[in-house]
C-alpha cells in the first residue's frame, strides 16, 4: 500500500512529478521545496515568537495603563464626592477616608486611619458597626449592607449629628473590606423641620379661612335673607297693596339683594375652590336633561331683553360631570349670554363630538364680541373688561368660578369671539 | 477563437507556440515586456511587425507569464482571432495619482457601451491610484461589466513603468482599456492571496489617501518595524513581504502592498488607499500558501470548455517571497484552468479585479488574479 504523507508534502511531490512522463519523483526539485518549506516554517516561527512576545508586553502595558487610569478615577471621585467614605476590614478597622470624611468628622484623615468604625458613633451606637460586620459574616445576610439607613455620628468635639449610611461589600485578593458611604443630613434635616412647620401654619391658616367662609356665608346671608323676605311680604301684602312708587321701589330692594346673593355665593364658591374645599361628584350625567333644565331657567331673562332662544338639539350623549356644578356652569355662561347680547338678539346653546371621548357644549351670543385686546384677561377674577362703569350687573367672578368648575370636573373651557358679530363660550367634557 | 503565442527571450531569440496564425489581421495581441525592452523598443517594434494591423496593447513588468512559465527580460505576447468578437483599445494620458479617479471616467467613456462584455484594464503602475482608478471606471461602465486587469511593473525598480496601446510609442503616465465585444465573448475573473494576518489587529488613527502615518496614535513605521523585526533591516524591500490586512466598516478586507517608507515622517506609502478608521493587521505568507492561494484562485472559475485566453496579474510581491519558486503558482493555475487555455500575465504593481460576492471591482495587492477570457 502506498505510504501517504502530510497534504503539504503530497503536494509538493506531486509537483516534483510534474512534466515526467514516468511518474518518477524529481528528487533534486522535491528536496529544493522541501528546503523552502523549512525555512518559511522557521521563518514564520519567529515572526509568531516575535509577534506573541510583543503582544504579550502591548497587553501588560495596556493592564497597567487601565489600572492606573481607574485607580485615577475612583481617587478623583472620592476627593471630590461630597459624601464621606470610609473603608473597613472586616474587624472594623479604617483604611481609607476620603476629603469629605474630614470635613464632616472635623479630623485629619491620618487620625481617622487606624480607629474602629465605634469611634464615629455616639455611645449608644457604638456597638453598631461592630454588629453590622458579625452578622453580615456570621450569617451572610447583609444587615446595613446594600441598603441606606438614617442613623446617628458623632464628630469631633462631641456634636452628634444625622447621617444616611449605606455600606457596600467589597472582596479583594486579601479580604473582605466594608466600603461605608457617610452622607451628613444636618441640613436636610433642618429644611424637613422647617417644611413641616410651614405645613402646619398652612393648615392652620386654611382652618381659620375655611371658619371666616363659613362664618361669613352665615353673617352675611341671615340678613341678607332677612332683607329679601320682608321685601316680598311687603310686595304680596293683600291688606295693604303697594302703590306703583311704593311697588318700583320694593323691586329695587329685591333686585339689589337677589344680586347681592348670588355675588356672595360666588364668592364663596371661588373661596372654597382656592382653598380646595370644593367637593365635586362626578358622575354620569345626560347633556340634554342638563341643557333643557337650563334653558328653562334663562328663558325669563331672555324674555326680558327680546333675545330669541334657538331650539335646543339633542345631543343623545353623556358626560363625566358634577351634575350640580355642570348645571351652574352652563347657566353662568347663558346668564353672560344673555347680559352681553344685545337688545333683541339671539342665544344658541348647541352641542358637538369634538373630538374623539369629547363633548363641546358652546353658547353662543349675538352681542358686541370681545377685543383681542382683552382675551388674555378674560378668566381672571374680577375683571369685567370695562364693564365696570356699564349699567351691566356684576362682579367679575362669574367666569372665574366656571373655569374652575370645568377644570375641576376634568373638562376645558375657552371662546371664540368677533367683534361685532358675537361670543362662543364653549366647555369640553369627557363623554362616557 | 484561435490563439497563438510568442516569446522573445535572450536566450532564444523569437519561438511562437500555438496554431499557424490566419491570414486577416490578429484582433487582439496582448504583451508584456520586461521594462528594459520599453527603454530600447527594438524587439517590441519586431512584435509589432509581426502583427500588422492588429490592435495592440501591452506593458512592462516585475516578470513575464506566458503558457505556464515564468520569465525575466522576456518579450511574451498572445494573438488572438476571434470567431465573431473584436477587442477596442483606448487609452488616456495621467499625470499624476491624484487624477485616477478622472482618468479612469474619461478612459471608460471612450468604450461604446453597447455589446460591452469586459474591460481588460493595464495602467501605469507608479504615477496612479489605483482606488481611485476603479472608482472612475465603475462609476461610468454597467455594473454587470467584468473590469479586470493590474498596474505595469518596473521590476522591483519603482522607478517608472510603461503602458503601450496601438498608435505611438509606449509610454509612462498612461491608462489602456481594451473593451472586448462580439456575441460569444465571456470573461470571468478569480483572484486570492494566501496571505495570514498575525500580530494584533490596529486601527488606523491617521491617514491620508494612500499614506498611512498613525496606528493605534503611534506612527505607523515604528510599529510596523517592532513586528518585523531583524527582517526590518531590509526595508524598503522587505515591505512586500509584509503587506497589511485592511478591514473596513462593511466588513470586508484586502490586502494592501507597501511601497515605500519614510524614515524621517515615520509614514508608509501604499498600492492602494488607506482610510482612517480602518482596522489593519499585519500578514505574511510562506511560498507553499502563495501556491495553494494561486490555485485557489484558478478554482474560482469554472465551467470553460474550448479555446481560452487567461491573463494572468500577480503581484510582485509574490514573486519576491517564492523567488525561484514563483513558477509553482503559475504551473498550478495552468494545471487547473486545463490544455486548451493559453496564459499570459505578468507580475504586476497592483491587481484589479471583482472580489468576493459584491463582485464589483477593487485594487488588490498581493494576490494572483486570473481573467480568462473565452468564445463560445
Amino acid at each position: 500500500m502506498a505510504k501517504t504523507f502530510p497534504p503539504l508534502l503530497e503536494r509538493q511531490l506531486a509537483r516534483a512529478r510534474r512534466g515526467r512522463e514516468d511518474g518518477s519523483v524529481d528528487m533534486d526539485r522535491l528536496l529544493d521545496m522541501v528546503a523552502s518549506a523549512y525555512e518559511d516554517m522557521d521563518s514564520e516561527r519567529r515572526l509568531s515568537e516575535r509577534a506573541l512576545n510583543l503582544m504579550e508586553k502591548e497587553l501588560r502595558a495596556v493592564n497597567e495603563r487601565l489600572r492606573e487610569e481607574a485607580e485615577a478615577l475612583v481617587k478623583t471621585i472620592l476627593s471630590n464626592v461630597g459624601d464621606g467614605v470610609v473603608i473597613a476590614d472586616e474587624q472594623g478597622i479604617i483604611e481609607s477616608v476620603n476629603a469629605a470624611i474630614e470635613t464632616t468628622f472635623r479630623v485629619p484623615a491620618d487620625d481617622m486611619i487606624g480607629r474602629n468604625l465605634a469611634s464615629l458613633m455616639p455611645s449608644p451606637r457604638a456597638g453598631d458597626p461592630d454588629k453590622y460586620i458579625s452578622d453580615s459574616l456570621n450569617t451572610g445576610i447583609p444587615h446595613v449592607l446594600n441598603t441606606t439607613i438614617q442613623t446617628e455620628a458623632i464628630r469631633s468635639g462631641g456634636e452628634v449629628f444625622p447621617i444616611e449610611l449605606s455600606v457596600g461589600e467589597l472582596l479583594r485578593a486579601d479580604g473582605r473590606r466594608f466600603v461605608g458611604i457617610i452622607r451628613d443630613i444636618t441640613t436636610r434635616k433642618a429644611a424637613e423641620a422647617e417644611i413641616l412647620r410651614a405645613r402646619d401654619e398652612a393648615e392652620a391658616a386654611s382652618r381659620a379661612k375655611s371658619e371666616f367662609l363659613s362664618a361669613m356665608s352665615h353673617e352675611l346671608r341671615t340678613p341678607l335673607n332677612a332683607v329679601i323676605g320682608f321685601a316680598q311680604l311687603l310686595e304680596f301684602n293683600p291688606g295693604s297693596p303697594l302703590d306703583d312708587e311704593q311697588k318700583m321701589c320694593v323691586d329695587h330692594i329685591m333686585g339689589g339683594g337677589k344680586h347681592l346673593l348670588d355675588l356672595i355665593d360666588q364668592v364663596l364658591d371661588l373661596a372654597r375652590i382656592e382653598s380646595g374645599q370644593l367637593n365635586i361628584l362626578v358622575e354620569d350625567v345626560a347633556v340634554d336633561d342638563i341643557a333643557v333644565q337650563c334653558l328653562q331657567l334663562i328663558a325669563p331673562q331672555a324674555l326680558a331683553r327680546s333675545i330669541t332662544v334657538a331650539n335646543w338639539s339633542d345631543a343623545h350623549a353623556t358626560v363625566r360631570a358634577d351634575a350640580v356644578r355642570f348645571k351652574q356652569v352652563l347657566l353662568n355662561l347663558l346668564s353672560n349670554a344673555v347680559k352681553y347680547n344685545r337688545e333683541g338678539g339671539t342665544l344658541t346653546l348647541a352641542s358637538d363630538r369634538s373630538e374623539p371621548g369629547w363633548i363641546w357644549i358652546g353658547v353662543t351670543d349675538t352681542g358686541e364680541g370681545i377685543p383681542e385686546s382683552l382675551h388674555s384677561g378674560l378668566f381672571e377674577p374680577f375683571n369685567r373688561l370695562g364693564k365696570e362703569s356699564s349699567d351691566i350687573l356684576g362682579a367679575g367672578v362669574g367666569l372665574t368660578v366656571t373655569k374652575q368648575l370645568v377644570e375641576a370636573m376634568g373638562g376645558r373651557i375657552g371662546f371664540d369671539s368677533e367683534v361685532g358679530r358675537g361670543s362662543t363660550f364653549w366647555v369640553e367634557l369627557p363623554e362616557v | 477563437m484561435l490563439i497563438r503565442q510568442v516569446l522573445w527571450t535572450d536566450e532564444d531569440g523569437w519561438r511562437d507556440f500555438g496554431p499557424d496564425a490566419p491570414e486577416r489581421a490578429a484582433d487582439l495581441v496582448l504583451y508584456v515586456a520586461a521594462p528594459a525592452h520599453f527603454r530600447d523598443p527594438l524587439r517590441i517594434d519586431e512584435l509589432k511587425a509581426r502583427f500588422p494591423g492588429a490592435p495592440i496593447a501591452g506593458c512592462s513588468t516585475g516578470g513575464e507569464i506566458l503558457g505556464g512559465e515564468v520569465y525575466e527580460n522576456s518579450v511574451a505576447a498572445s494573438a488572438v482571432w476571434f470567431d465573431d468578437g473584436a477587442a477596442v483599445i483606448v487609452s488616456e494620458p495621467i499625470d499624476g495619482a491624484d487624477q485616477s479617479e478622472p482618468v479612469g471616467a474619461r478612459a471608460a467613456k471612450r468604450l461604446d457601451p453597447d455589446g460591452l462584455k469586459g474591460v481588460l484594464v493595464l495602467s501605469d503602475g507608479t504615477r496612479v491610484n489605483g482606488t481611485g482608478l476603479v472608482r472612475g471606471l465603475q462609476g461610468v461602465l454597467a455594473t454587470t461589466v467584468p473590469i479586470a486587469g493590474g498596474l505595469a511593473g518596473d521590476g522591483t525598480a519603482f522607478q517608472s513603468t510603461f503602458v503601450d496601446c496601438n498608435a505611438g510609442a509606449p509610454a509612462s503616465g498612461r491608462v489602456a482599456l481594451i473593451g472586448l465585444y462580439g456575441p460569444g465573448i465571456g470573461v470571468l475573473t478569480g483572484s486570492f492571496g494566501g496571505w495570514v494576518p498575525f500580530g494584533p489587529e490596529r486601527r488606523v488613527t491617521r491617514a491620508h489617501d494612500n499614506v498611512l502615518e498613525e496606528l493605534d496614535n503611534e506612527p505607523a513605521l515604528d510599529l510596523y518595524k517592532r513586528y518585523l523585526g531583524e527582517e526590518a533591516e531590509r526595508l524598503p524591500a522587505s515591505a512586500l513581504l509584509f503587506p497589511l490586512r485592511l478591514q473596513t466598516s462593511d466588513g470586508h478586507s484586502i490586502t494592501r502592498t507597501v511601497l515605500g517608507v519614510d524614515e524621517e515622517r515615520k509614514t508608509m506609502t501604499f498600492a492602494g488607499d488607506i482610510p482612517k478608521g480602518a482596522v489593519v493587521q499585519l500578514m505574511r505568507s510562506t511560498i507553499e500558501r502563495l501556491i495553494d492561494g494561486a490555485e485557489e484562485a484558478a478554482m474560482q472559475i469554472t465551467g470553460i470548455n474550448g479555446p481560452c485566453l487567461s491573463v494572468l496579474v500577480s503581484c510582485i510581491g509574490r514573486h519576491l517571497v517564492m523567488g525561484q519558486h514563483t513558477v509553482e503558482e503559475v504551473k498550478v493555475v495552468a494545471d487547473h484552468l486545463g490544455p486548451d487555455n493559453r496564459q499570459i500575465g505578468f507580475y504586476s504593481y497592483g491587481e484589479l479585479s471583482p472580489s468576493g460576492l459584491q463582485g464589483r471591482c477593487e485594487l488588490h495587492n498581493q494576490t494572483m488574479t486570473v481573467v480568462t477570457v473565452t468564445e463560445r
